[in-house]
């Protein structure tokens, strides 16, 4: 039973949301192999806040899934918010520690030294069980991007817009019907993605979240397996990936999801086959959260999920919602349709004009990567050339050099948009999350350049 | 540079084809220098492709779970000594 009002009434006169929508004798986690209650996550939170700092703010770095949800919902009933950093790099999170005055890092990996207040989680700790009124407006988590266009920016949730999003997001997410289930994801939880799917769905919704964060895959395999019940899978392309060509067998799972980047449809229809289930793919952006989705076997657009609304302006497309505190430009182009549903154009920061003709840098990424041969691949501007729009491209692929990539791509890409040069690279630094982070590729652009690998 | 045993010769070939290391040879790669951070710089995503083509070439699944498997990925010798210990032969191979 959801203890919240309808939308009825004005957002102003919601009642504040509580950190659980769920009955105290839900199962809210699989910890260490061991079902988890709600009642008993409650004690554990209560013993994780009496741990935390009183004022400041909380960089959840726990690997351990389960262990970063308690964390999160102590420093939520004590009014801190969790700041996520895009990976757990010493650079990374001391670099937020200086940001953010009075801020502390929560680790579940004992010897963890930082230059920096770290607080270790406690397994066995429980305490009064927690406040879990949560005032609307208390600023719950920071995510901090690591988009492809530009450096690290903040983005700030609130838990009143936390909660909303996530009752929407819970209609796509999971088949009606499924019953209980647990939620497998191979995602960080410092991710939105990852927030979203497996941290605030064991909250707020039905999910039963597994604390693991499965690698290889037959980690991925041994984890479903033991899994009792209907199981989701919650990961990306590149996972999804390898599962696939790990030769493995899998059980059947109830559904995968997929984001952070565009799953190949014979890929989609592969893994339907493998697992029995409809594999789902989400889009979003850390601005906004998971906004729409498609069946990618089925459907080449994306559908939008209810209550979001997106309009074309001339110069980005911008996404609306009641929960959003005001309409955000999306990083990506929308070729929106009558219907609400669209097509992923390609990044606005992407779109190339050489000599009058206009061209995205996504469609020459696309280009390449449908060439037979090639595993990965990306296109992008040569920066510091004056006057002129040069793309470069790094390539990568098992079979193939740079000469064969640029003679498949001369029939079909117009010479101007031909990247030159095109370096065979060994892979991409994509992310854990499966992102491709511009400063990275040119790094590696640098870096190959300058030894003439596999030039053309 | 330190002789390479017989695995270690297939497994750098096997790296070096699969990760398309262009700028390094599979006899160049030393047994005991780190696959990972300072060494030869592979990812995690490397990881992930590495351990899919041992489970195609020997039929032996990474795990990532505990400790023994990073040791297990620490270098060549290490991958090395875990694909012998572990392999299967596959028919027809």
């Amino acid at each position: 039973m959801h203890p919240r009002d309808s939308g009825h009434q004005p957002l102003v006169t919601f009642k504040d949301p509580r950190l659980l929508a769920r009955a105290s004798g839900d199962v809210i986690a699989i910890s260490k192999g061991r079902p988890v209650t709600v009642a008993e996550f409650l004690a554990q939170v209560g013993g994780q806040a009496l741990a935390l700092p009183n004022a400041g703010a909380i960089i959840n770095i726990c690997e351990d899934r389960y262990r970063f949800l308690v964390g999160f919902a102590a420093a939520l009933t004590r009014g801190l918010a969790t700041l996520l950093p895009p990976n757990p790099l010493d650079e990374t999170v001391l670099a937020i520690h200086r940001n953010w005055a009075g801020s502390c890092v929560l680790t579940d990996v004992p010897g963890r030294r930082l230059d920096a207040p770290v607080v270790l989680t406690d397994a066995s700790a429980t305490g009064p069980a927690a406040n879990t009124e949560i005032p609307g407006s208390t600023l719950a988590a920071v995510v901090f991007t690591s988009g492809t266009t530009g450096s690290s920016v903040p983005q700030r949730k609130s838990w009143q817009a936390l909660v909303r999003s996530t009752e929407i997001n819970l209609q796509c997410y999971f088949p009606a019907g499924l019953g209980k289930f647990t939620v497998v994801s191979t995602v960080p939880a410092q991710h939105m993605y990852g927030l979203e799917t497996t941290v605030l769905s064991a909250l707020q919704g039905p999910a039963t979240m597994h604390d693991g964060r499965p690698f290889y895959p037959a980690n991925v395999a041994a984890t479903l397996q033991n899994v009792s019940g209907p199981c989701v899978l919650v990961s990306t392309p590149v996972h999804l990936r390898a599962l696939v060509a790990s030769g493995l067998g899998f059980p059947r799972l109830a559904r995968i999801l997929s984001a952070t980047a565009p799953l190949e449809a014979g890929l989609a229809a592969s893994l339907e086959a493998m697992c029995g289930c409809e594999v789902v793919e989400i889009y979003g952006c850390s601005e906004v959260g998971s906004m729409a989705w498609r069946r990618t076997v089925l459907n080449e657009r994306y559908r939008l999920f209810e209550g979001f609304q997106a309009r074309n302006h001339t110069d980005a497309t911008v996404i609306s919602a009641a929960h959003l505190e005001a309409p955000v430009p999306l990083p990506d182009t929308l070729e929106l349709g009558e219907d609400g549903s669209f097509l992923l154009v390609g990044r606005d920061s992407d779109l190339v004009k050489i000599g009058g003709k206009r061209t995205s840098l996504v469609d020459v990424t696309r280009l390449i990567m449908s060439i037979p041969g090639v595993d990965d691949a990306v296109a992008f501007r040569v920066p510091g050339v004056a006057g002129s729009t040069r793309l470069a491209a790094l390539v990568v692929s098992g079979s193939l050099d740079g000469s064969a990539v640029r003679s498949a791509l001369r029939p079909v890409l117009d010479p101007v948009f031909i990247p030159r040069p095109i370096l065979m690279v060994p892979g991409l630094p994509r992310a854990a999350s499966g992102k491709l982070p511009n400063d990275a590729v040119l790094r590696l652009f640098n870096a190959s350049n300058a030894v003439g690998a596999g030039s053309d | 540079m330190t002789t390479q045993t017989d695995t270690e010769r297939e497994l750098a070939c096997m790296i070096v084809e699969v990760l398309n290391l262009s700028t390094v040879t599979a006899d160049s790669l030393i047994a005991e220098a780190p696959l990972f951070g300072d060494g030869l710089g592979l990812d995690s995503i490397d990881a992930l492709e590495i351990a899919v083509a041992i489970a195609q070439r020997y039929g032996v699944q990474l795990r990532a779970e505990d400790e023994a498997t990073k040791r297990v990925f620490a270098n060549l010798r290490s991958l090395a000594l875990h694909v012998d210990a572990n392999r299967v032969t596959l028919a027809g191979s």
